[in-house]
């Protein structure tokens, strides 16, 4: 077989780089000991114990007994987290936003950390469906939270949602029957989530259900016409620290105060970018999308998600704070655009087309934020919002099913309202996919 | 069971030999030099940083470091997937002269016109084959394939493969 014009496209390396890469590998620490096998001993009394359990519980159902006692159950309630009354969304709890502070996990109310009692459980013994509980990434919080809202007052009293900001995934990945019946995350979960997902005993698999889009829009006075901006351009321009041009791998403090300085054929003009607060839901979405997606076309940037997780959202996530990003009143964003025409402005897509047709979208890579672009996974800044649940939780649970339509049926209700700020609904295709997908309990596999 | 069979390894050598194999693996694959050296840092820093967890009794070195080849790809590709051009010029400083550069590079940008329309198995094959230099049964350890499946399905491929790069002029299997 005559391959050789397949071979000579082999190249050697550049000496410098392989030099440059040992040398970075022997700074590494040294080899740590393999980890030997133990417990040997540990796992057979384990094992031991398991079979000696299990023989036990058979003989003793075998065995005839005194009759329990009828005892009246309490229904099935999944728990929430110990601060749940003021999360618990019903007809008679007018909804009020409480903004999580962190998508950590939020302090425990003192004295309320016993938990009422609750049936046991087993994977034979279908959960109750009176409340759906919903845990939330932060950024994914406030879409849920205003479809819970109203979702709880339009389903009659029939079932309640609880809503929460703590630890997705561990709710979620887990035979626990308090754990989450829904996440909703703004990202498709990883690989690694999805496989220690699967081994913390997810009966059933995992269903994933994408319910919307988050995406932010750029706009500007007509008066200079859009600027053509990369996402690494805003990246560059508004990230409190950027990638040293002189020094691969260093990051310095933004040096760039003008559009130009971050790409010359940019305008001679200050960048400045007003937008909602920072502490708002608003605020954290626009930080989030402004950025990372430029940040993510540096690969060695990009690469610290996977390693350095902390470090990744430190340097993709911050914002610069000398002013190039200002905060803008709810509503005073477009006077302040008329009056300063190089100044651009951050709005949701939805909250965009509201009427203000005196500005200029900008597009980013080329690409404007409009609904097709949007879910067509190209626009730079938007994000899918996705829905997770166990296939076997949501086992004949109409209630779940009605919250995943109530998700993705938004449109009209988040058009002006500040929850579903930068929501954008599915097309109607995705939409029929997402609620087969759901309705057929179809395990996510990678 | 095996586990303290690593610290027996040459890694000096095993780096030698590898390195190479890695950086065309990722050359082929990605159709370009471009990131070419990041991918293959990130290779070798992820198996360096977990080489304790290498087991000889699952699998030769080579093919756990191609392992870890082909994920740090996939993530890569996922990542970038609509940003990464595949004729991106050749932007990696070389050994070689300009001369002899550009002419590799050009054969490159000329394989990957090629390989675009490939389904993404086949495209692997080729860079596992011809830029990795791996034989046929570590590639079908690494692809799922048996090993003749893997010789079959290569032996097509080079053989349009060298249709298309020739011209039409020599599709004999000689």
């Amino acid at each position: 077989m005559n391959d050789e014009f397949l071979q000579r496209i082999r190249k050697a390396p550049p000496p410098q780089f392989l030099a440059g890469l040992k040398a970075r590998l022997d700074r590494q620490a040294p080899l740590a000991p393999a980890p030997r096998r133990r417990w040997t001993f540990t796992r057979g009394l384990l094992v031991g114990l398991l079979l000696g359990g299990a023989a036990f519980a058979f003989l003793a159902r075998l065995l005839p007994g005194p009759q329990p006692t009828p005892v009246h159950v309490t229904h099935a309630v999944p728990l929430g987290p110990v601060w749940l009354p003021d999360h618990v969304v019903s007809r008679s709890e007018p909804a009020q936003l409480p903004v999580p502070t962190q998508s950590a996990a939020l302090p425990q109310r003192p004295g309320t950390a016993s938990p009422p009692a609750v049936r046991s459980s087993s994977p034979a013994d279908p959960p109750s469906f009176e409340r759906v509980r919903v845990v939330a990434a932060s950024t994914a919080y406030p879409v849920a939270w205003g479809t819970a809202s109203r979702f709880a007052r339009n389903i009659s009293g029939r079932a309640k949602v609880e809503i929460n900001t703590a630890n997705p995934f561990n709710s979620l990945c887990t035979s626990d029957p308090s754990g989450a019946d829904l996440v909703a995350l703004p990202r498709r979960i990883t690989r690694w989530e999805f496989n220690r997902c699967s081994r913390s005993g997810v009966y059933g698999g995992l269903v994933e259900v994408k319910t919307g889009y988050q995406a932010i829009a750029l706009a500007r006075s007509p008066l200079y016409g859009p600027l053509k901006l990369t996402a690494r351009d805003l990246f560059l321009a508004l990230a409190k620290q950027v990638p040293d041009p002189n020094q691969a791998g260093k990051l310095i403090d933004n040096p760039y105060t003008t559009w130009n300085q971050v790409d010359p054929t940019l305008s001679y003009d200050r960048i400045q970018i007003v937008g909602p607060a920072l502490s708002t839901p608003a605020g954290k979405l626009a930080n989030a999308l402004l950025l990372e997606s430029g940040c993510n076309t540096f690969p060695w940037l990009a690469a610290l998600r996977d390693f350095e997780p902390e470090r990744y959202e430190q340097i993709c996530g911050s914002l610069r704070e000398d002013g190039a990003y200002q905060v803008a009143a709810p509503g005073a964003g477009f006077a302040y655009l008329t009056t300063n025409p190089t100044a651009l402005g951050v709005f949701s897509p939805n909250e965009y087309g509201l009427g203000h047709s005196d500005l200029v979208l900008i597009p980013v890579d080329g690409i404007a934020p409009t609904p097709e672009n949007v879910s067509a996974g190209t626009y730079p800044l938007e994000r899918p919002l996705y829905l997770y649940m166990s296939a076997y939780r949501a086992l004949g649970n109409q209630v779940i099913m009605s919250f995943i339509r109530a998700n993705m049926a938004a449109k009209d209700l988040y058009a002006s309202d500040p929850d579903g700020w930068g929501f954008l609904q599915l097309n109607k295709s995705e939409i029929d996919a997402n609620l087969a997908i759901a309705q057929e309990r179809r395990p996510l596999r990678f | 069971m095996d586990r303290l069979s690593t610290e027996e390894l040459d890694w000096d050598a095993l780096y030698a030999d590898l390195a190479p194999r890695v950086y065309n693996y990722f050359r082929y694959r990605m159709g370009s030099q471009a990131d070419v050296e990041e991918l293959t840092s990130r290779t070798f820093e992820r198996a360096w940083r977990s080489r304790s967890h290498y087991r000889h009794d699952l699998a030769g070195f080579s093919t756990w470091l191609f392992k870890i080849a082909q994920n740090v790809g996939v993530d890569y590709r996922a990542r970038m997937r609509p940003h990464l051009p595949l004729d991106a010029a050749a932007d990696v400083a070389g050994d070689g002269s300009p001369e002899s550069d550009a002419e590799l590079s050009s054969d490159l940008a000329r394989l990957a016109a090629l390989t675009s329309t490939l389904p993404e198995r086949d495209r692997e094959l080729i860079a596992l084959k011809y830029g990795a230099s791996l034989n046929n049964r570590l590639i079908a350890g690494l692809t799922g394939l048996s090993e003749s499946n893997v010789g079959t399905v290569l032996h097509r491929l080079v053989r349009t493969l060298r249709a298309q790069w020739f011209g039409h002029a020599s599709v004999s299997d000689e």
